[in-house]
């Protein structure tokens, strides 16, 4: 079953026909090319594939596209603005919070999810909010440096 | 790109609507976050073709606590539960549980009446279709034979919930709706020891919501303690809630 | 140990230089390729451990419309491999299978419905054979043969005696001797396997692109399944999400996806689910290690005997290099005068393994520190000063010829000693908290390379145009551990530019020169010298053209951040642009070579197997390690960990830092909570959730302590920094654990139920000695 379904996506209006047995991971990558949201598992694992919707913070691989008509979601294609990078952004690059680069969408865009509900996260909220996103590179230590870092630059 | 079976999505916004879905097609399946239905379908393991999104239901996504005590729409996310502070204070239990399941990222979707209707879980049947066919499937799901427990005639996959035991010792009861009408009844019977068949709801049916009677909750204390490898994610591998009722002369433990 | 002064790029921290891609979501990865007119490839596994192919049908899979190709064992009768005498897998099975999950077939389809219903109609008809899961079990006398040619499934054995054992023993206060369960476990990047492979069917040329960290043995591989001569083939590798070893040598799903691409005369796409990730495998075997250990009372070790048995899976792959490398590392981090090693790499009908992180030294490494810190509390000894008894002196050849010419061990025991402050807390903690250490070394690459062709064993281009931007051509695989970085930073200090004059083009074989790959950690020290090497040869060409230019001596000119001047002169100044127009004056583009070779004595012994092991230079590593242990739910927390790693020199700290954190991290998800589970050779682990890699609200904070023992070798005195930390987390871990709780455990990993179990035993032996007396 098909229908129209009607998103934001970073600032760009969609209107596309789509079944609904679409996953939203893969109407992101494979219907707009937006291949910035990662997966990594076989469903709900690993957080790869984390995007903001409405706001929130969700695993893409186990939404469908169509429970998301008339929802804002953004991914980290849409971070940067003119160019530049966002707090979050240029703190994972600069404090090392990304080494092989495959969790840090979903990463940053989780922690980006904390950072509006909460500007000053202590490490233990720092931890919850990131629970749900599995990193095999860092070992978290600078991951949770450059969450640190980009709260304090957003002050 | 993930190959779902190809189903037909159901926006009911009320039980009325809901009920005449199932109605249309009773092989259909009820959904509210997915966050367990659509996992287990990526697996194969869901062969639906009409999904009815319990979420549009305004009545299922109300959390009221008041007098009458605390009544939890079946809907409201978990993310919403941990988030009410006057849960904490006087349902400790039941925030408890909340917070310890998954990851926040799927607490924002999940529901509680989802939890609560968790599908059982085994290391046999929650593998590809590859995985279970190569190993004459199971019990549980197209094949004949319990690998757990080859010699036995019962499915042995378990119950993995988090939020059941928390909601039991608060003596909550669960409101239905189904083909046949409503029900209401304890919580506690909402489960039978069949790993295979454990929800006792009939055809049709999908939970409304949750009641926790007026008491004195001041006088209950609750916890839920959840036992499990790592500190996140995963599903318990057990789950212990206990409630403990103080008075002047008299305490009782559940 | 006098630290040179770095004016330069080299030696501070610098961000990654491709750390905005990304961040962004810029950054390509195998799966993210276009690919609008690629077929999508999807694999039939054999769903039984064991057996015979009687037949393979496929025609009503190619008659479905939108299937484009279909590929079996039929369509390739060259095996592969990444040891050149050890060939003996197949792209697709052919004859036999021989573990579950192999690939049988492929198909190639227009879309991924369409390519599973194709896989749904192939039949396959397979006569089962007896199975083994157990190494044990495989090597029983009436044990089928998995392969022909190893009977009684050991692939390798190995027997290699230094020093006289029995002598040693004799002069020992205190022999021990303990068997250790270390159980198999997985890399699990967090990116699953894919390869997109283009064939091009008018001019015959194959294009593959692919997660490899080693483009190079793929690219053979390719040439020899399909066989393509190998300048009609181009490996080209995109961002890689994780490699951690399992993508060091040519995987199954590559020439499947190639064969597909010819079949079809097109593109094809094969994405692997975590699934198949998991069963492509290549991980690091199960392992039981049995060792005995002679100590005296002043702390000296002075024998070793250990026998090491790895249950290797169903085909060849690293096997040999595997148990070669378990007791080889028995050497060179302490001073040991007489070992004894027997391993033996058997075969079983399970994902065949690979490379791991610290490749074949781990479980040894954690046998080892566990009983030598058993032994130890038994004598009455400390654990730091049973170490500093035993120190290596650099520079040194080991008993089995491999060589030391840096050792910073002692100052990384002196760093977490002090750090952790083990003297004033240990045995002072609260109940149920205890702190253990270990120690730990790697290898900064192979010394000897895989293929000995004679070539060198790095090589480097640089290229110098007219815009005066200097590009690094270098096929280094940049895995996520900054090797692309690294390059440009050592020729940026070289060349004494600021670091964004350079460009990194790296990975693409029509364009890059021939790297062996991201291995053993070989990165940093191969490809940094001959990046250095390159890098000398240009600045001598710039310094001639200003010498030139400025009427001057090359040896009087000066070259600092961007200008050259002539010695003691205000006025003769060049700009960089300047100087590299100059040059390009003489006679164009210029492009320089540097390369690098390990020399003959780095090799290793003489003796068979001896260049496994064999290093230009060693990572050395100590660390400690704080937990509290809840012995009624078994549950382990890591409290903390101090880790001192010796690098030699860190070109840049923080991706030594990130490297360090990374490792011991790895080595705490194999101590605590990873481990795979076979039902029959079923994977029952196959997905992140039931292989548990610790999350974030586990993980403990890693305080890292760089130390610098300036190799004479390495480039501006590195050696590697990324698997040496690893194999010291596990003992470091058990050796807390007993120091909180008294339980002495020998299996890996330790997790709640065995933690228990052993709680539960010896309060029964604790109370069968109160009623013995």
């Amino acid at each position: 079953m098909k229908r129209i379904l009607t998103v934001r996506i970073n600032d760009t209006v969609h209107e596309d026909v789509v079944p609904d047995n679409l996953l939203l991971v893969d109407y992101l990558r494979d219907f707009n090319g937006l291949t910035g949201t990662k997966t990594g598992c076989d469903g709900g694992e690993c957080g790869a594939c984390t995007v903001l919707i409405d706001g929130t913070a969700r695993p893409s691989c186990i939404t469908l596209a169509v429970s998301c008509d008339g929802s804002k979601i953004e991914t980290i294609e849409g971070q940067a603005r003119d160019g530049r990078l966002s707090a979050l952004q240029r703190a994972f690059h600069e404090k090392l919070g990304t080494q092989c680069g495959f969790c840090t969408p979903g990463m940053i865009m989780a922690a980006e999810g904390l950072l509006r509900r909460s500007g000053k996260p202590t490490d233990e909220q720092i931890r919850t909010a990131l629970a749900g996103n599995l990193c095999r590179c860092t070992g978290y230590v600078k991951i949770i440096e450059s969450v640190r870092a980009a709260a304090e630059a957003i002050r | 790109m993930s190959i779902l079976p190809d189903f037909s999505l159901k926006h009911p916004s009320t039980i009325e609507q809901a009920v005449a879905a199932i109605r249309t097609d009773p092989a259909g399946r009820f959904i509210a976050g997915g966050t367990d239905l659509i996992a287990n379908m990526r697996r194969g393991l869901v062969d639906a073709r009409t999904l009815i999104d319990l979420t549009g239901i305004m009545e299922l996504r109300e959390l009221d606590a008041d007098a009458k005590g605390l009544r939890i729409g079946s809907a409201v996310t978990l993310r919403e539960m941990t988030g009410n502070a006057d849960l904490r204070v006087r349902y400790g239990a039941i925030a408890q549980a909340c917070e310890a399941i998954a990851g926040p990222g799927h607490r924002a979707a999940a529901t509680v009446g989802g939890n609560l209707c968790l599908d059982t879980r085994c290391l046999y049947y929650n593998q590809s279709e590859w995985w279970r066919k190569s190993n004459n499937y199971c019990l549980k799901y197209k094949g004949k034979i319990c690998h757990v427990a080859p010699q036995g005639n019962r499915c042995r996959a378990a119950f993995s919930g988090d939020l059941a035991p928390a909601l039991m010792v608060h003596d909550a009861e669960v409101d239905v709706a189904g083909p046949e009408g409503r029900r209401r009844f304890a919580l506690r019977a909402l489960y039978r020891e069949d790993g295979a068949d454990h929800l006792t709801l009939a055809p049709g049916e999908f939970v409304v919501a949750i009641h926790i009677p007026p008491g004195n909750p001041s006088a209950l204390l609750s916890a839920y303690a959840k036992i499990r490898i790592r500190g996140a994610i995963d599903f318990p591998l057990a789950g212990v809630a206990v409630a403990c009722e103080t008075a002047v002369c008299r305490s009782r433990w559940r | 140990m006098s630290a040179p002064t770095h004016t330069g790029a080299a030696g501070r921290p610098v961000p990654l230089i491709d750390g905005i891609e990304k961040v962004t979501g810029k950054a390509v990865y195998t799966a993210d390729l276009e690919r609008g007119d690629a077929l999508t490839g999807r694999v039939l596994r054999s769903p039984v451990s064991h057996g015979e192919i009687i037949s393979i049908d496929v025609t009503k899979a190619l008659a479905l419309e939108g299937v484009r190709a279909v590929v079996t064992g039929e369509d390739c009768a060259q095996t592969y491999g990444v040891i050149p005498i050890a060939m003996n897998e197949y792209p697709l099975a052919r004859g036999k299978v021989r573990y579950r999950g192999e690939p049988i077939a492929a198909v190639a389809a227009v879309d991924a419905r369409t390519a599973k219903q194709a896989l749904d109609l192939i039949d396959i008809n397979i006569r089962e054979l007896p199975a083994y899961y157990t190494a044990s079990d495989a090597r029983a006398a009436d044990a089928v043969a998995l392969h022909d040619d190893k009977p009684g499934n050991v692939e390798r054995k190995v027997h290699h005696a230094f020093g006289d054992v029995a002598a040693g023993f004799a002069t020992a206060d205190l022999v021990s001797s303990s068997r250790f369960d270390c159980a198999e476990v997985n890399h699990a990047q967090m990116e699953p396997h894919a390869a997109l492979a283009d064939f091009d069917a008018e001019r015959g040329r194959l294009t593959l692109q692919s997660v490899s960290q080693v483009p190079y043995y793929v690219h053979l591989m390719l040439a020899r399944c399909l066989d393509m001569d190998t300048s009609s083939i181009r490996v080209i590798k995109p961002f890689v999400g994780g490699g951690f070893g399992s993508r060091t040598e040519t995987l199954n799903f590559e020439l499947i996806a190639a064969l597909l691409a010819r079949q079809a005369g097109g593109k094809v796409m094969v994405r692997l689910t975590r699934e198949e990730t998991f069963v492509t495998h290549r991980g690091r075997p199960d392992t039981q290690v049995d060792l005995k250990l002679g100590l005296r009372k002043d702390g000296r070790i002075v024998a070793v005997a250990c026998e090491v048995v790895q249950r290797g899976g169903a085909y060849a792959g690293y096997g040999l290099v595997t148990i070669l490398y378990a007791g080889a590392l028995l050497h060179g981090l302490y001073d040991i005068p007489a070992v004894k090693y027997d391993g033996y790499r058997v075969y079983a009908n399970l994902p065949p393994c690979g490379a791991m992180r610290g490749h074949g030294t781990v479980d040894v490494r954690h046998a080892f520190e566990c009983l030598l810190d058993r032994m130890a509390r038994e004598l009455g000894l400390d654990p730091f000063e049973v170490r500093r008894a035993n120190l290596l002196t650099a520079p040194c050849h080991t008993p089995n010829g491999l060589m030391v010419n840096s050792y910073g061990l002692a100052q990384c025991l002196q760093r977490v000693e002090t750090a952790s402050g083990w003297h004033e807390r240990k045995g002072k903690l609260p109940p149920g908290h205890g702190l253990g250490m270990a120690c730990s070394h790697y290898v900064s690459g192979a010394a000897k390379p895989v293929h000995w062709t004679g070539e060198p064993h790095a090589v480097v281009n640089l290229k110098l145009d007219f815009d005066g931007g200097v590009t690094v051509l270098t096929g280094a695989s940049d895995i996520g551990q900054g090797s692309t970085t690294m390059v440009a930073v050592a020729a940026a200090e070289v060349l004494q530019v600021d670091l964004g004059r350079i460009r990194v083009v790296a990975n693409d074989s029509a364009i890059t020169p021939k790297d062996n790959g991201s291995y053993s950690s070989r990165v940093t020290f191969m490809v940094g010298n001959a990046t250095i090497e390159a890098a000398g040869r240009l600045r001598e060409m710039l310094i001639d053209a200003a010498a030139r230019k400025l009427d001057a001596d090359p040896s009087d000119i000066e070259c600092t951040l961007e200008t050259f001047s002539v010695r003691g002169s205000r006025q003769s100044i060049l700009s960089f642009a300047e100087v590299a127009q100059a040059a390009l004056a003489v006679d164009g583009t210029i492009t320089v070579k540097g390369t690098f070779t390990c020399p003959p004595d780095a090799q290793g012994g003489k003796h068979r197997g001896g260049a496994v092991g064999s290093t230009m230079g060693f990572s050395y590593a100590a660390q400690v390690v704080e937990v509290s242990v809840d012995r009624e739910t078994g549950s382990i927390a890591v409290e903390k960990v101090w880790a001192a790693l010796d690098c030699g020199f860190a070109i840049n700290p923080l991706a030594v830092e990130g490297q360090i954190e990374g490792s011991v991290w790895m080595g705490m998800g194999q101590a605590l909570c990873e481990e795979t589970h076979y039902a029959e050779g079923l994977p029952v682990h196959a997905n992140l959730l039931d292989y548990r890699m610790p999350t974030i609200v586990e993980s403990p904070d890693i305080e890292v302590h760089i130390v610098e023992s300036n190799d004479p070798l390495g480039p501006f005195g590195a050696k590697e920094a990324g698997e040496g930390a690893l194999s010291g987390f596990p003992p470091a871990l058990a050796c807390a654990v007993a120091d909180a709780t008294g339980l002495n455990i020998d299996t890996l990993p330790l997790t709640p139920d065995r933690i228990v179990e052993a709680s539960v035993q010896q309060q029964r032996a604790a109370r069968r000695g109160k009623t013995a007396r």
